[in-house]
Parts: structure tokens; sequence; C-alpha cells
């Protein structure tokens, strides 16, 4: 396993490398500055704008800032880093005591010294995705920060639908197979798969807004407000849940031990729930990652319609808008997610089924 | 199945064995019926089979037939407006629509939809012109009302308005074909046209007939000494000519403050030369008027000095003569501004809405026996119809004239009719989906078959690149990309890149992956049988190996792939569009459409159909598409059906 997990992590640093290079040099490409605006900026102002987001520096120079571990700027590692006893520096009077950030090291504090906040680490490599351009008094860090609980909270409650839904569906169009429920569930799935989740999200809100106005169609901040997003986020989700398990539980309930338990006379809810479904979830637990990743996505255009505040909004306001650090540090955000939950997901399909053995696929 | 089964084998017990024989008999009959079925043979008796995938091509293809062939379809114009604020609801089921009712059609004349033609033609919001060029079957002289004003007269009834009709010579001795320049949108006033500016301008011939003789020849003179000429606009209004002139440079500000106005009734005798002579004693505009063999018309001048601040001029058609897009503006000023705002304008116009219109007087002649439509001419800058379409166009004004549906769906919140735009919207979503797949199909394909032919390390290599790519969240990127690309848009136009190329390859170039593992799976398992070492053997070279030898036996899971990348694409246009990323107005697509409709949300009112009826269409292509293709994995994959 730790072999594997090293592999990934390796795979996972050049492809992080990838995506934050590709997009930094395509986002410095664009011809003129983030702070173009109609009014042309005097002079001084300008130069001290791109001092400050560095970018009257070389290229490579901003590449390297951008990406990290190691902040460049003159006034931040060109600052004194003081190593001071502690009890010397606090014998010392106030004003004779290094100014900056300090790092307590035992009985050392180190000081960095330095204008704009010194601090020797920076860039992507340390998570810090830099300031945002257009919401100027925020990094990017701060806004994600924001809106990242929002929208995990929607995805769960998303992926919850999804499964809930799915795996009943499926596993009653399995039970029932051949009958009018199971062409009814398959029928309900093909369609779940093929409608897009606005459309789905805007007969919801026609449906709940106008003819039972029972929960809310917009806003967030009550839990009630995740039910309706939540759904039409993990609709098409569900039905494909629905799908995978519907087949995989129909191969699972044909095969040898399902009979053994049968005819040691089980009940069929204990062969169900104990023999069958294991088995039977299989495919769902590795669609798990894709799902992730759909969900993700979809979000995007969820948040928008139901009005909530979460990254997916933020990401494509970013991009109409020309933010383009907030942008790329949103797409380097869900890179990471989807990633690190892929390989959580073949985790657990390793512990689900022990035939098969963690290798790169 | 298993009771058919089970009664066969019953009823073979039980048969005796002539009736044996005979069933035997039949039975090869049939295999050999089916034997030397190719795989697309067997595939499509399948296929066949299966009602579900079935109806679901058949669904399909007519789907593809009616987006293909929109233009030809009597349909509303898609981008046309109403001058209703407030979207109407779809005349069913309750009953037809009040404001279309039967006598309000009747009272306009120009049957079904053309009333709401009608209502589109008055308050479009915007400027816009279209020319019809009408053939006329009779000579002009002959007719009785004289159809260049009855045309006009038409056309005012038609745009409800004053028209604004250019008259043109027509090139074939014996036909006329006249040139109406049209008022669409509704903010049309208080125009300008720019000439050269100067003492004198002439404008020759308002109305040039088979023959070449000139009807009007209208020269002006500036009023004062030191005045300048700042425009001339010239149009017919029905039984003459108008004239509006403004000027400059006078010691008259105010004179040159006014536009002036001459109207230049026809009469229908000999020839004439007519001065106007203005209130303040100047000499403005002389017209020479000679009918052909000096048998019709005169021109007599008549002075309609009314106050007004419309400019007008007789002659000739000034800027409408070329497309829009080529209108020079020349002028003592503000000249640059006005090509401007015409650019802008055009850029905002359609050709279908102009079609409409053309379609509704080419009807109305028809139905009058005065002539039949021969041509129109868009002048639309944006959305370049292209050869096919506007043949197809023309071709629907020559088979439905004025006809066209009624908002059978209702209009949207702009008052646009809904069924014209799922029609024209989901042009671009098939064309999308359409060319991206294929980006998708040969970038994968050739990928795959080539990891798989090649194996090692090069196999390896190439199936990290698709690992790695498939560990990236790629629409995050691909929107990221289109809004980079969004800068550079008009560099990229002058090479000849349109948006929408980069569009639909950015979309085709993100959907190889499965299909590249796809393909190299195949290959891995067919590469090592007995026909690939033959042709080996034979001295095959890799290539034709690849192409000749295992592209078509991976292609019938290619094709299975292809029918479901179609809707994912079509669903990631959707979702690009609605994230305001993908087309533009005054295109339409499906995406858009669900942003109409979504916005079209308000807490007070909801139009449903809005919502309902461009979701349907999206839901019943995007469901028929996923039906054909696991109908189509089943039928050219029997080993994987049941399976998901």
């Amino acid at each position: 396993m730790i072999p594997f997990l090293l592999r990934r992590l390796l795979w996972f640093a050049i492809t992080l490398l990838g995506v934050v290079t590709i997009s930094f040099f395509l986002m410095r490409a664009v011809r003129g500055g983030p702070f173009d605006g109609e009014r042309r900026l005097h002079p001084a102002i300008e130069a001290n704008l791109a001092a400050r987001y560095n970018l009257d520096w070389p290229l490579w120079r901003q590449y390297l800032q951008y990406l990290g571990p190691f902040n460049l700027r003159a006034d931040g590692i060109g600052g004194l880093l003081v190593v001071e006893d502690e009890a010397a520096r606090l014998a010392k009077p106030a004003r004779e005591q290094a100014q900056g950030s300090t790092v307590r090291f035992g009985s050392n504090v180190w000081t960095f010294t330095g204008d704009i906040g010194p601090r020797p680490f920076g860039g992507v490599l340390t998570g810090d995705l830099g300031p945002s351009f257009k919401y100027r008094d925020f990094t990017v860090n701060d806004i994600i920060g924001q809106s990242l609980p929002i929208s995990v909270a929607l995805g769960s409650v998303a992926l919850l639908w999804a499964l809930v839904l799915g795996l009943t569906a499926g596993i009653g169009s399995a039970l029932w197979r051949g009958t009018r429920v199971d062409l009814g569930l398959r029928l309900v799935a093909t369609l779940g798969i093929a409608l897009p989740n606005f459309v789905i999200a805007a007969f919801l809100i026609l449906l709940f807004a106008f003819l039972v106005p029972v929960l809310p169609v917009a806003g967030w901040g009550r839990a009630e407000h995740m039910i309706l997003p939540g759904f039409a986020l993990g609709a098409p989700f569900a039905a494909y849940i629905a799908r995978l398990t519907r087949t995989g539980m129909l191969e699972v309930l044909s095969q040898d031990h399902i009979r053994t338990a049968r005819a040691k006379g089980l009940p069929e809810w204990l062969i169900l729930l104990r023999h069958a479904l294991k088995g039977g979830v299989l495919p769902v637990v590795s669609y798990l990652g894709p799902a992730t990743a759909g969900i993700l996505t979809g979000s995007l255009v969820i948040e928008r319609l139901f009005g909530i505040p979460g990254t997916g909004s933020h990401f494509v306001n970013s991009a109409l808008n020309r933010d383009y650090t907030l942008s790329m540090g949103v797409t380097i955000l869900y890179t990471v997610l989807v990633y690190t939950l892929n390989t959580l997901v073949d985790l657990a399909y390793t512990l689900l089924d022990p035939r098969i053995r963690l290798e790169e696929s | 199945m298993r009771t058919k089964d089970q009664s066969t084998a019953s009823a073979h017990a039980e048969l005796s064995p002539r009736e044996q024989r005979a069933r035997d008999d039949q039975r090869l009959a049939q295999a050999r019926q089916h034997r030397g079925q190719s795989l697309s043979q067997d595939a499509w008796r399948r296929l066949r089979r299966n009602r579900g995938a079935f109806w679901a091509l058949v669904f399909l293809a007519l789907f593809a037939l009616a987006s293909f062939t929109a233009p030809l379809l009597p349909l509303a114009s898609p981008t046309a407006l109403m001058l209703e604020s407030e979207p109407q609801p779809p005349p069913w089921p309750l009953g037809a629509n009040p404001r279309l009712s039967e006598t309000a059609q009747a009272r306009a004349g120009f049957g079904a939809g053309a009333t709401r033609g009608y209502r589109a033609l008055a308050d479009d919001g915007w400027q816009h012109r279209t020319f019809v060029d009408v053939e006329l079957t009779m000579p002009l002289g002959a007719l009785e009302p004289r159809p260049d004003e009855a045309i006009a007269a038409l056309v005012a009834r038609v745009a409800s308005r004053e028209p604004r009709v250019f008259v043109r010579a027509g090139d074939t001795p014996g036909k006329f074909v006249q040139r109406h320049a049209l008022p669409q949108w509704s903010d049309d006033r208080a125009r300008t046209d720019w000439m050269p500016t100067g003492r004198r301008a002439a404008i020759e011939a308002a109305l040039v007939l088979a023959e070449g003789t000139a009807l009007a020849n209208v020269s002006l003179a500036a009023p004062h000494a030191g005045g300048l000429i700042q425009s001339v606009e010239a149009r017919p209004y029905p039984g003459g000519l108008e004239v509006v002139a403004t000027f400059a440079g006078s010691a008259n500000a105010e004179l040159d403050a006014v536009p002036r106005r001459y109207r230049l009734p026809w009469r229908a005798a000999g020839s004439a030369e007519v001065m106007a002579i203005d209130v303040d004693g100047v000499r403005l505009a002389s017209g020479a008027v000679r009918g052909p063999d000096g048998e019709w018309p005169a021109l007599a001048a008549e002075l309609a000095l009314e106050p007004a601040l419309e400019m007008r001029f007789a002659g000739r058609t000034l800027a409408f003569e070329g497309p829009l897009t080529h209108f020079e503006a020349r002028g003592p000023n503000g000249a640059a501004a006005t090509l401007e705002r015409r650019r802008a304008v055009v850029d905002e116009l359609s050709p279908v809405a102009a079609h409409d219109l053309g379609a509704r007087v080419a009807r109305a002649l028809a139905t009058e026996g005065r002539g039949k439509l021969a041509a129109l001419a868009h002048t639309d800058g944006i959305w370049d119809l292209g050869a096919f379409d506007t043949t197809l166009l023309n071709l629907r004004g020559r088979i439905f004239g004025l006809w066209q549906s009624g908002p059978l769906l209702g209009t949207d919140a702009k008052g646009r009719d809904l069924l014209a735009r799922i029609v024209w919207g989901s042009r671009i979503s098939i064309q999308v989906s359409l060319v991206a797949t294929l980006c998708s199909l040969a970038i994968g394909v050739t990928w795959g078959a080539l990891a798989g032919l090649l194996g090692g390390r090069v196999d390896n290599t190439m199936m990290r690149i698709v690992d790695i790519l498939y560990s990236v969240p790629f629409i995050f990127i691909v929107i990221f990309l289109i809004t980079l690309l969004n800068e550079y848009r008009t560099e990229l136009a002058d090479h000849g890149i349109g948006y929408m190329t980069i569009f639909y390859l950015v979309i085709g170039a993100i959907y190889w992956l499965t299909m590249a593992r796809v393909v190299r799976g195949q290959v891995l398992a067919l590469k090592n049988q007995e026909f690939v070492e033959a042709a080996r053997t034979l001295g095959a070279s890799t290539p034709r190996i690849l192409f000749a030898h295992l592209v078509p036996n991976v292609l019938s899971i290619v094709i299975v792939y292809l029918t479901l990348t179609i809707p994912a694409v079509m669903l990631f246009e959707a979702f690009l569009s609605f994230l305001g990323l993908g087309v533009e107005p005054p295109r339409v697509s499906w995406g858009l459409l669900a942003v109409d409709a979504t916005d079209s949300i308000s807490a007070v009112v909801v139009y449903w159909w809005a919502i309902v009826f461009p979701s349907l269409a999206m839901g019943s292509a995007l469901l028929a598409l996923n039906v054909l293709g696991d109908g189509l994995r089943d039928a050219l994959d029997p080993k994987l059906r049941g399976k998901d």
C-alpha cells in the first residue's frame, strides 16, 4: 500500500506541476494586465500595483514565486533572519527587539524582518494561492476558505442523495428484475443520466416555488436550503449509481454463494444485506471517484442557480471577471480534491474486494 | 425467452418426422439468410429488433432532419422580438391566444403567424433593413394600381409604419426587380446618411426602369454661398419620392438645424422639370423626370416643409445599396461615430428576422398576383448563415412564402418564438457534438490504436499520459482556456479562426481519453490474433495493419462510445453556454435556452413553458441518444448485453 501511495503522490506532483505551469503561463500570456480598466491609472500607481503583485519581475521569477515554496520577494527572504535566545530577547528594551514575524524553536526565537509580511515560504506548494486580482483585499485563500465549506456541505448532501436514491433504486430494480418496477426505475435512471442537472434544478424550482411551496428554492444558511440543490446536483449520479448497482446486484445474485445462502434458509433481506450487497456495490465504489469529480463540476451550475455562495460560483465569476489568480486557484484546488478523492476511492476499493491489488490501472 | 424455448422443446417431441424435416428446412433457410451477413448488417438487424433503440433512432433521425433543415421550415424567427413585453403562453391547451385571435390575423391579412411577425417587425428595438428583390411578372406601367405604389403600401402595411422603400432597377429587360429596404426596428428615426459634402449634390434615378429610363433626376444645391450639403436621403413614399436634406456652413444656423423635406409625387403623364424653392427663397432641389418613351411618369414638385426632424431625400438608395457592413461614412463631423453605430447595429441583427419579413412581403405579393420573390439579401454581419442555409431560406420563401407557424410553444421572456428557438438551438448543439465527437474520434482512435499496437514502453508512456489527463478536472481547465481565448478573439478571427471553431476543438480535445483507453484495450486483445500475424508475415507495414486490419475490428466498440460521447458533449456545450462561456447571442443553443428559462423564473410569475419545452427537447434528444447508445452496444457486441 505504501509504494502505491508513494507512486500516486509522485504522479500527483507531476500532474499538479503541469496544471500550475500551463495555467500560469497561459494566464501571463494574456494581453493586458489584470488592473487594466476604463480609466488609465497614474503611472506611479501602476508601478506600485505591479510591484505589489510582482508583475515587474521577469516571467520565470514570477512563476517561481507563484509556485513556491520559497518567497522570492526581496523584502521577504532578503529581510534579516534574527535568531535570539528568548530570555535574551525579553531582556532587551522593546525598541531594540527585532521587529517582524516570529517563530519559536525551543528557547530560540527566529524573527524575520521585512516590510511586507516577510515570509520565507510562499506560493502554491505551501498552499498560498496568491492575492485575488479583483477582490483586492482578499487573498485567494481567504475566498476559498469562506466558500469551500459551503461547497463541501452541498457536495456531501448531493453525494448522500445520490447514494441513497441510487442504491435503493438499483437494489429494488435488481430484486424485481423484469417487472414494471424495474422497467420504470430503469427509465427514470436513463432519464436522470440524460438530463442535465440544471434542467432538473429548473423543474425543481418550478415545482417547489409555485406548485408545492414547502422548500426554499434559493439562499443558503439553513438545513432545508440544502435539500433541493443537493437533490438536483446528485440526481444524475443517483441515476448512474442505480444502473451500476442493478448490474452488480444481478451479477452477484446469480452466484453460487447466494444460492447456498438461500438453501440454508436465510431470510431474503439477510441474504441481500450480508451476502449480496457487498459484492454488488463494488462497481459503485469505483464510480465514486468520477462521481465526486462530477459533483464538483456540477456545483458550478447548481450554485449559480440556487444562489449559493460556494466555490463553484466563485470559479465561474472569476472566469467571467478575468480574475485569473482566483480561477487558477480554484482549478488547482479542484485538481487536488479530485486526485485525493480518487486515491481514497481506490484504497476503499481494495478494502472491499481483497482480490484486487493496488496497481496503477 | 424461456417460455418460448420450453414451448418449442415440448413441441419438438410431438412432431412427426415430416414436420421435423420441414422445420429443419425452415431453420436452414433462416440460417442461410443470415449467413454471410456482415457485421453491420447483423448489427442493424439486432438494432431493429430492439424496439426502444429503434424508435430512438427514428426520433433522432427526424430530429436531426428538422434541425438540419431549420431554415427551410416555416418557423418564426428565433431572434425577432415581439411588441409584447410579456411572454406568451402556448396557444394550447387553453384555446387560442387572445392576442392572436383569428380575427386579428384576418385583419392583418397575412394568414397564421403573420400577426406575430407584424408585431415583431414593428418593435424590435433594433435598427434593421432587409432587402427584398421582387420580380414583377408584368410591366410596371400596365398594372393598376401601380405596383410600386402597391408594394410600398403593402410594405407600409406590413411594417405598420412609414416605409423606407428603395427602388432599384432590374438587370433583366422585361422584368423589373425592385429593391425595398424595410424598416424593422423601432428607433430608426433621425438617422443621417452621409454623402460627400459640397455645394451641389445630384442624385440620379430613384427608379430606373428596365428600358433604362430615369424616373427622376434630382439635383440639389446648397442654399447660401459657403453652405454645404451635409446629407441627403431619399425614399419613395407611397405615390412619390421624398427628399430630405440637411445643410451646414450657411450663414443661417437655424436653417441648417432643420432638415428640409420635399415631396415629389409621381404623376402618370409626360415628363417634367421640377424645382423646389424653400420658404427662405433658396433653390434647394430640382428634378428632371422623363418616362420611358415620354409616356410616363412625370414628376411634380411639391414642397412639404414640415418642420420634421426626419431627414430624407429622394434619389438612389444611398447607403442601403450594399451590405451595411461595407457602409462607408463620410462627413465633416461625426462620421466615425456614425460608422461605429452602424457596426454596432449590424452586429445585432439576424438574417432570420430579415427573412421572416421578406417572406411575408413575398407572400403578400404572390397573393395579390403582383410578382414573386426573387431573392432575399440579408445585410447582417454576425450570424453568417452560409450558402447552404441561405439557399434553404430562399427555398423556404418559394415554398411557404409568407406562411409561418405561430408561437406554438409560446414565446420566451423577450417575446421570441420558443419553437423556433428550440429548433435553431438544436443546430448548434448538434454541430458542437458532431464536430467535437469527430475530434475525439480522430485523436482517441489513433492514440489508443498506436499505444496498443506498439506496446512496451511506448504504450506505457502513452497510457500514463492518458492517466494523468484523466486525473485533471478538465472542465475547469477548459473554462479557464476559453476565458483566456476570449481575450484573443479578434486576433484569431483575423487568422480565420472563429470563436466557435475553438469552442468545438477545445471540447473535442478533452473527450478522447476514454476512447483511447477503450481502443487500446481492444487492440491489445486483437493484435496477437492470427489474422494480424498473417498480415505481418505477408509484410504489411504497421500503419497498414493498424488501419486496414485493426481499426475495422475495433469499429463496433468505437461506434458505441461515439453514441455515448455525443450526449456527453451536448451536455457539456449546454453547461458552458449556461455559464456564459459558450455560444453567444444572437446565436441560440440549448444551453442558452436553459439560461433564458432559469432567468425568467421570478417570485411573481412563472413562465412554465419557457422552462418545460426546452427541457423536454433537450431531455428527449439526450434520452434518445442514450437509449440508442445502449441499443447499439447490445447490437454490436452481444456479449455486453444487459451490462453497464
